[in-house]
């Protein structure tokens, strides 16, 4: 009889392994069939954000409740699954899904710009979106970053619910870590987008984003790391374009869908195009103005598309190219950081810094950014930095600001803005080693009873 | 979501597909060969016997030895797998010599037989007296490694003698990475190693998933995590340490390379301890230089870097286009 029992326990144990080894079976490139989802997320339109979080939130993030939190106080979330066939006659639902299909196609086999468009290919090429860099970036995404980021950016990947502060939605291209240099446009013209330049996007993925979810990816290589930043821009760009045509239709509003916000007059169209012609780029900026004028204040989604990804590719180009530039570091090198520096800079931070970095960062003072999540002014206490720790990096934060959480670029004054740049950075690079700090700083700091244990006192 | 696709040239794919028919097979075979079993047995075993006698010689064994403590590692593995290896052949041959002599004959009822006091009793104590031997002879090791050995310079509760650490350096596991914090090795010592785990200096460098060694340093290593138990395990030094949540937990290594070795050897870093969902993600590298002063060149590049206050070199395909 043994023998038979032996029969009973052979099945399900045949059975259990062979499921157990067949879950690894699977491969890693997407399907090629597979298509990214259309954005059915809310947009939401932060104008006037509000300067305070929802009561009762501990932790940034994306808590299910502020949707309602904000809807009560006067913002706009604009649902996609509301959309209209407005303002267009045409299904225009279905030409914007075969716009981004065409030019960006499928997660399988991403490309940029339509094989009709081949200028846009050439831009893309020229930013070094190949087809080859977005195939292996596509791959490295699926295995890397989707489980966070979400298939098409969208940051609502399988894990992201746990995740504080959420991962972020690459689709409407902004980026809070940038070194780029403001582009200085007349008043009256849409300002150009805040763009990350490449070494920004290759930082973040070589270093994580320390104090968040976001881990580094040095060990992948810089090759394999230049592939995920130009498939993550390939991804942005594709939302950028959806989540713009998506948000002027959803407004019922045209303008938001013309390249230039005031109803133009001609000349100033002139104007603006001369503009972008020194700044992006642009083509011959006497050429075809009507055409141009036609296209902008008429436009349809795949003029549309063509032109505004267009645009982003050049801007993208532009900032690579107009790199912030890093005044020249006024006190000795290799020295302890001058104390008369630090006092200078503490002077700055308590005159600027304090409204929302509140008792130096150590009291959660939360705060809303555009993609309507709870943001937590950063704790400079704590010697963590999510934009990196260089000098360099704390000086970019400070003279670029942190364009989405609407963190201002500091006032740096008129007279010697780089001495005063400098004196903030060496105040922060200070501010968490009691020990560096002059000893009048350090009481209004850690208060005369609260200097903090060193370890080596 | 996706699909997953079956691949038929994988052969994790026939793996279980032939367990099943080989289980079936041995089921029905027996049925008709009283020996079938026997024989199922003698070859598994001969065939675990011959792997493990010909792997060291097809590179299936050890890893190298990386650490002062590796060798002594190796040889209580060796002396455990020793014993344990003869009581396998021992008991697995009394099992095969039960199944030849007593394979079920038809027409005959199996004879029920009681247990043997004297024979238990030898099985009992004599693994009994082995294992408390292998306790004994492996606690000068142990201790050594988990620093109670005669080191002094991990005796005393950490730093407080002249005779210091060459590298002092905490290295924070989290979901999913190594955060690594180096002291800058020409401060003073430290009164307090543990409390440095928490407390930053401003001298410190920062790294992410790289630790970096010369060969006969003294590396004290202060573990901490920052959310789940994470395990600190690099094969190479035979070193596996438990990271908990809340605790500075302190361990220590030498790393050795065999002479001659010009240049920097990597080990991988891989955590211990499944941690969550990208626990196979989690590791890093441990770089060995070849010697002090390369190790040195090392940290001061970094150390310098983590201190630029200019812009970066330019990278990327626009900077490539344009040199």
């Amino acid at each position: 009889m043994p023998q038979m029992q032996s029969n009973v326990t052979w099945f399900p144990a045949a059975l259990l392994m062979a499921l157990a080894t067949l879950s690894g079976c699977g491969r890693v490139e997407w399907n090629d069939d597979l298509e990214y989802p259309d954005r059915t997320s809310s947009i939401v339109v932060l104008d006037k954000p509000p300067d305070q979080a929802p009561p009762g939130f501990p932790l940034p993030g994306r808590p299910a409740v502020v949707p309602e939190w904000l809807t009560a106080r006067g913002v706009t979330l604009l649902n996609p699954a509301s959309m209209s066939e407005k303002p267009w006659s045409d299904n225009w639902k279905n030409t914007l899904h075969d716009e981004l299909i065409s030019h960006f196609a499928t997660p399988g086999k991403p490309r940029l710009g339509a094989p009709d468009a081949p200028a846009l290919t050439v831009l893309a090429n020229e930013l070094g979106l190949t087809e080859s860099k977005l195939a292996e970036g596509a791959r490295l995404y699926r295995r890397l970053c989707v489980q966070c980021h979400g298939m098409s950016g969208d940051g609502v990947g399988a894990s992201s619910a746990w995740l504080s502060p959420a991962p972020r939605d690459l689709r409407t291209g902004d980026f809070k870590f940038i070194s780029t240099a403001e582009h200085k446009l007349p008043s009256g013209f849409q300002p150009l987008k805040a763009r990350p330049r490449h070494e920004d996007l290759v930082r973040s993925l070589r270093s994580g984003l320390e104090g968040t979810s976001m881990p580094s990816f040095a060990l992948l290589g810089d090759e394999s790391l230049e592939a995920i930043a130009a498939y993550v821009l390939h991804l942005s760009i594709r939302g950028e374009l959806e989540f713009t045509v998506m948000n002027g239709a959803l407004r019922q509003d045209r303008e938001t869908l013309q390249l230039v916000t005031k109803s133009p007059e001609q000349e100033e169209l002139i104007r603006y195009k001369r503009l972008l012609s020194t700044t992006l780029e642009w083509e011959d900026p006497e050429a075809d103005v009507d055409d141009f004028v036609a296209k902008q204040s008429s436009p349809s989604i795949k003029a549309y598309a063509e032109k505004y990804i267009d645009r982003v590719l050049r801007e993208y180009i532009a900032a690579n190219k107009n790199p912030l530039p890093v005044p020249a570091y006024p006190y000795p090198e290799n020295q302890p950081l001058p104390a008369t520096s630090i006092t200078a800079g503490h002077t700055l931070f308590k005159a600027q810094c304090v409204n929302c970095h509140a008792d130096y960062g150590r009291q959660s003072d939360l705060r809303f950014d555009i993609w309507g999540s709870v943001v937590r002014p950063a704790n400079l206490t704590q010697s963590q930095y999510k934009g990196g720790r260089r000098p360099v990096d704390l000086y970019y934060r400070i003279a670029r600001g942190i364009p989405p959480c609407a963190m201002p670029k500091a006032n740096l004054g008129d007279t010697d803005p780089g001495r005063a740049g400098w004196d903030l950075v060496n105040f922060l690079q200070a501010l968490p080693h009691p020990d560096q700090l002059p000893s009048d700083v350090r009481e209004q700091v850690y208060g005369p009873s609260r200097i903090k244990l060193g370890a080596n006192p | 979501m996706t699909t997953q696709q079956i691949d038929l040239s994988e052969w994790t794919f026939w793996l279980p597909i032939a367990f099943t028919i080989f289980g079936i097979g041995l089921f029905i075979l027996s049925r008709f060969w009283t020996r079938a079993w026997f024989a199922t047995f003698t070859l598994t075993i001969a065939g675990v016997t011959a792997l493990t006698v010909a792997s060291p010689f097809v590179g299936w064994w050890l890893p190298a030895q990386g650490s002062s403590f590796s060798g002594e590692v190796d040889n209580l593995f060796l002396l455990i797998m020793f014993l344990t290896g003869l009581f396998f052949l021992l008991t697995e041959g009394l099992i095969l010599f039960v199944l030849w002599n007593h394979a079920p004959k038809p027409g005959t009822a199996p004879l029920p037989i009681h247990g043997d006091h004297r024979l238990e009793l030898i099985w009992t104590v004599v693994p009994g007296i082995l294992l408390a031997l292998i306790a004994v002879i492996q606690m000068p090791t142990w201790a050594r490694m988990k620093g109670q050995g005669n080191e002094s310079w991990l005796s005393a509760r950490y730093e407080s003698g002249g005779d210091k650490a060459d590298l002092l350096l905490t290295v924070q596991g989290r979901q999913w990475e190594w955060r690594v914090r180096y002291r800058d090795p020409s401060a003073p010592p430290l009164a307090r190693p543990l409390e440095w785990a928490t407390h930053p200096e401003a001298s410190d460098l920062h790294a992410v998933n790289e630790v970096h060694a010369y060969p006969g340093a003294k590396v004290r290593l202060l573990l901490r995590t920052q959310d789940v138990i994470h395990s600190f395990f690099v094969p190479e030094l035979r070193l596996k340490q438990d990271m908990l949540p809340g605790r500075t937990v302190p361990t220590w290594f030498i790393p050795t390379v065999p002479a001659g070795t010009s240049n920097e050897t990597r080990w991988e870093i891989a955590c211990a301890e499944l941690c969550g969902g990208n626990h196979y993600r989690m590791r890093g590298h441990l770089v060995i230089h070849p010697d002090k002063a390369s190790f040195e060149t090392w940290y001061s590049t970094a150390a310098r870097e983590q201190s630029r206050r200019s812009r970066p070199p330019e990278t990327g395909p626009l900077a490539r286009k344009t040199n």
